[in-house]
């Protein structure tokens, strides 16, 4: 199969695990039984008002059609208005979003940075103290729970040490937030030649990233681990030895390749999980990401916000896994010529 | 001679300098800025949505109504308007405006823009509506005064003036009639503005230099309200003074706020306010359809106990009524207190004497004291041999299960109630008004024809005196029917940093929400 026609055969199972999602949560949601109409109208409403509220959320009508409505919608890109904000849910998502992405991008990027490094070192160290050490505090990271490892960083390093001048939110409260670009503040920041947003949107992220790096670690640098010392007990790395070859050689341009097959494959799943996986610590951080948003939406019962973000996690969730399948094409040739 | 001249002088220059020191004390320009942890951000800034909660922390610093309440108490005073008359029979209520009185975007309030901004609050039929629903029309006297006719007379509308905000008459032409701009924004009259909203991390707000009271004396120039969800992080602000001020919603319930005012650079503010815990009795379905299992229930309950849950930051309850409404709140009658004997002898009496009795007892899974409240109401009836099976349901869920009779619970652990209005009637009916069955709060299913008639008369009697005979009177009935436990009165307590002064409790305001106008930082 082409790369092309592997690509569209996989676009297309993408869209069908999307219309699935969307149905299972609609249906789910409708389900549920809550009356956001009746929440909407306050407690001292009377049912008239319940009732044309209901009326106007569309609300009233058969499930089918309103799930019919809703698909014609987002295929047109409107993800409904928010029961509770009154706006579009696009406009409150496009605020939120990159909040999210932002701070699981810079995760993602010193999570794999160290994950795999020390995979490595734990892995050609077998036994030795260093590959004890780090898997020590790998694992160490792993049994904290992430808001209380939250807490213990504020308690830390703002309250006693007082290195971090902020415990919460994306950029000190005395900043403007940098012109929203990209809604990245690391991007926007500098193309705005504002250094010092640039530089409290940096300091910013040292605690919520640590905390979600620190409460991933194990499983990257375990992952890592395991895969290199499965390759370096192989049969071609031993006869690539035998050749003569260096080590370095050996272990860069025959073990690693090989060894980071599963590894891409788990770093994958974990960009996915680290989109929904971000609430605890958006809540511990004040970060105005979807997490909140989320929480939010759903002690309110906003059905259409609810929907959205379920959607948006999906859709990164699915993509990050295409991302995966193509960077096999690259890694694995016998994929190519499948 | 010299003496003389030189004593005149010092008198002279000392006179100087004392004025001086008036003209600076009444030039002084609003300094500081205050921050304010709040857990979550309001969903909308929309005053004819908002009425209570987040929204409501930010309308009152925007905006304000044609009426207010003095201070803290329940007594009308002329805010937006200067003085109000209402007709002989109660079928209107005649508005003068106080002239001079700038909306954030420079326009001036007037008679036509007060009938605009009302009439959008009804139309948009939400949060605000509520005090309007015996509002027929809003008529325009002349420029500086306004007519609120009323479908029948209504102390009602009259008390819930303060809560109606009026808002400038820019946007109200809008297609949406200002819907997208007031979700968001503010254009009011407050002494605030709405100068930033970054959603999800923080709300500035910066004084408005035009506000019609001026600003002489101590104010703080701006109020940023920060969001920090987490409780533990909003208390590590707090301790190391980025925050000033913070809404704990644990505070007297988990924990006992003396400890956090303890730690330097803190203070505590505590005041009776107007609040009643109400757990509601199913009066309609189930065993408790039985008055005199209702009256055991009362009874049993271990009132000293619920104190203890406020961790002693609450009084015993004698009645619906809290103590705050001290023309409607009968001080003469007893408070309620456990009697097992007698709980015994209603039980027996009602049949249950030595058979097994299950009850179901649901509440918000988010309030603290409504769980407390529940594992309390176990206890407390333990010995009668009464199970009660608590669960913890989101709002969304609890609100729905209870307004439909078949899946209503035998029992619920109401929130702490907080009147929205000045004149105890509005908490009366919200609680137990028949048409309020299932919905609203009356979630006993709570229906009588006589409480239904005596609060539709005190609504319709203008005479404070009367009127608060009736309140007294319903008060009593409610008590004999037994729809409710009223199981405390819970005090508001806030902790905040000690250089904040000027803070005024607001007692129909949930915790945390106060207006910041009077609040200034000592430095």
């Amino acid at each position: 199969m082409s790369p092309a026609a592997f690509l569209i055969r996989r676009l297309c199972g993408v869209i069908l695990v999307i219309l699935g999602i969307t149905l299972v949560t609609f249906v789910t949601l409708h389900l549920f039984p809550a009356d956001p109409a009746r929440l909407l109208a306050g407690p001292g409403a009377d049912d008239a008002q319940i009732q044309a509220i209901r009326r106007d959320l569309g609300v009233d009508r058969p499930l089918p059609v309103q799930y019919a409505r809703y698909l014609r919608d987002l295929v047109h890109g409107n993800l409904g208005r928010s029961i509770q904000t009154g706006q579009p849910v696009a406009d409150d998502l496009a605020k939120r979003l990159p909040a999210t992405l932002e701070l699981a991008m810079v995760t993602m990027v010193v999570y794999v940075g160290l994950s795999v490094p020390l995979g490595i070192l734990a892995a050609i160290t077998r036994g030795r103290w260093p590959d004890l050490l780090i898997r020590l505090v790998a694992v160490g990271g792993l049994a904290i729970p992430p808001f209380w490892l939250g807490f213990l960083l504020q308690l830390v390093l703002y309250r006693e040490l007082g290195w971090l001048r902020q415990a919460v939110g994306r950029i000190a409260p005395s900043l403007p937030p940098p012109p929203f670009l990209t809604g990245f503040y690391l991007i926007d920041a500098p193309l705005g030649g504002d250094w010092a947003a640039f530089g409290s949107a940096a300091v910013q992220l040292v605690m919520p990233v640590t905390c979600l790096v620190l409460s991933r670690l194990g499983v990257g640098v375990k992952l890592t681990r395991t895969s290199m010392l499965e390759v370096i007990g192989s049969d071609y790395v031993r006869t690539a030895r035998a050749k003569g070859l260096a080590e370095r050689a050996v272990l860069a341009r025959h073990a690693l390749r090989n060894a980071l097959m599963p590894v891409v494959t788990a770093f994958g799943v974990q960009l996915g999980y680290l989109l929904g996986g971000t609430l605890v610590v958006e809540v511990v951080f004040g970060w105005p990401g979807i997490g909140q948003y989320a929480i939010g939406s759903i002690t309110a019962v906003d059905f259409p916000a609810i929907m959205s973000v379920t959607v948006v996690i999906s859709v990164f969730f699915v993509l990050a896994n295409l991302v995966v399948d193509v960077l096999y094409l690259y890694l694995d040739p016998r994929i190519r010529s499948a | 001679m010299r003496l003389g001249t030189l004593c005149g002088r010092a008198v002279g220059t000392l006179g100087l300098l004392g004025l001086l020191a008036l003209a600076g004390l009444v030039a002084a320009a609003p300094a500081g800025t205050v921050t304010f942890a709040i857990p979550s951000e309001p969903p909308t800034v929309d005053p004819a949505i908002e009425v209570a909660g987040p929204g409501y922390r930010v309308l009152l610093q925007l905006y304000e109504g044609l009426l207010e309440y003095r201070g803290n108490t329940t007594e009308l005073a002329p805010a937006l308007a200067q003085s109000w008359r209402v007709a002989p029979d109660g079928t209107w209520i005649e508005l003068k405006l106080r002239p001079n009185v700038k909306f954030h975007d420079g326009s001036m309030l007037d008679a036509e823009t007060v009938k605009a901004s009302i009439d959008r609050t009804k139309a948009v039929n939400r949060g605000g509506a509520f005090f309007l629903t015996t509002l027929k029309e809003v008529q325009v006297v002349d420029p500086m005064t306004v007519r609120l006719v009323a479908s029948q007379p209504s102390v009602s509308l009259l008390y819930g003036l303060p809560k109606v905000f009026i808002t400038g008459k820019a946007r109200l032409a809008d297609a949406d009639r200002g819907a997208a701009f007031f979700a968001t924004s503010g254009n009011g009259t407050g002494p605030y503005r709405l100068t930033r909203w970054e959603k999800g991390q923080q709300i500035v707000l910066d004084h408005f230099p035009d506000y019609w009271r001026g600003w002489a004396g101590n104010h703080a120039a701006q109020v940023i309200q920060r969001v920090v969800p987490a409780a533990g992080t909003q208390q590590l602000l707090l301790e190391r003074g980025d925050a000033h001020l913070v809404v704990l919603a644990s505070i007297g319930i988990t924990q006992d706020p003396k400890e956090l005012a303890a730690k330097p650079g803190m203070k505590m503010v505590e005041t009776p306010a107007f609040r009643v815990t109400v757990i509601s009795m199913n009066t309609q379905k189930g065993p408790l359809k039985d008055i005199r299992l209702r009256k055991a229930l009362q009874a049993a309950f271990d009132y000293e106990g619920m104190v203890q849950v406020y961790k002693g930051y609450a009084e015993v309850p004698n009645s619906p009524i809290p103590r705050g409404f001290t023309a409607a709140y009968e001080a003469s009658l007893p408070p309620f207190k456990r009697d097992m004997a007698q709980a015994k002898r209603l039980l027996a009496e009602a049949g249950y004497q030595g058979k097994p009795l299950t009850l179901s007892f649901i509440y918000t899974e988010t309030e603290p004291q409504a769980r407390l409240a529940g594992l309390l109401m176990q206890q407390s009836v333990q010995e009668l041999g009464i199970t009660v099976n608590l669960e913890g349901k989101p709002f969304a869920t609890l609100a729905a299960q209870i307004a439909n009779l078949e899946t209503a619970p035998d029992i619920q652990a109401t929130l702490t109630m907080t009147p929205r209005s000045a004149d105890p009637g509005e908490l009366l009916r919200t609680l137990y008004l028949g048409n309020n069955a299932g919905k609203s709060f009356n979630y006993s299913w709570y229906a009588s024809a006589d409480v239904d008639r005596l609060l539709a008369e005190a609504d319709r009697t203008f005479d404070d005196g009367k009127r608060m005979a009736l309140y007294r009177e319903i008060a009593r009935k409610l008590i004999d029917d037994a729809p409710s436990i009223w199981a405390a009165y819970p005090k508001l307590v806030e902790v905040m940093r000690d250089d904040v002064q000027g803070y005024t409790y607001s007692p129909l305001n949930y915790s945390g929400i106060f207006s910041f106008y009077p609040i200034w930082l000592r430095h």
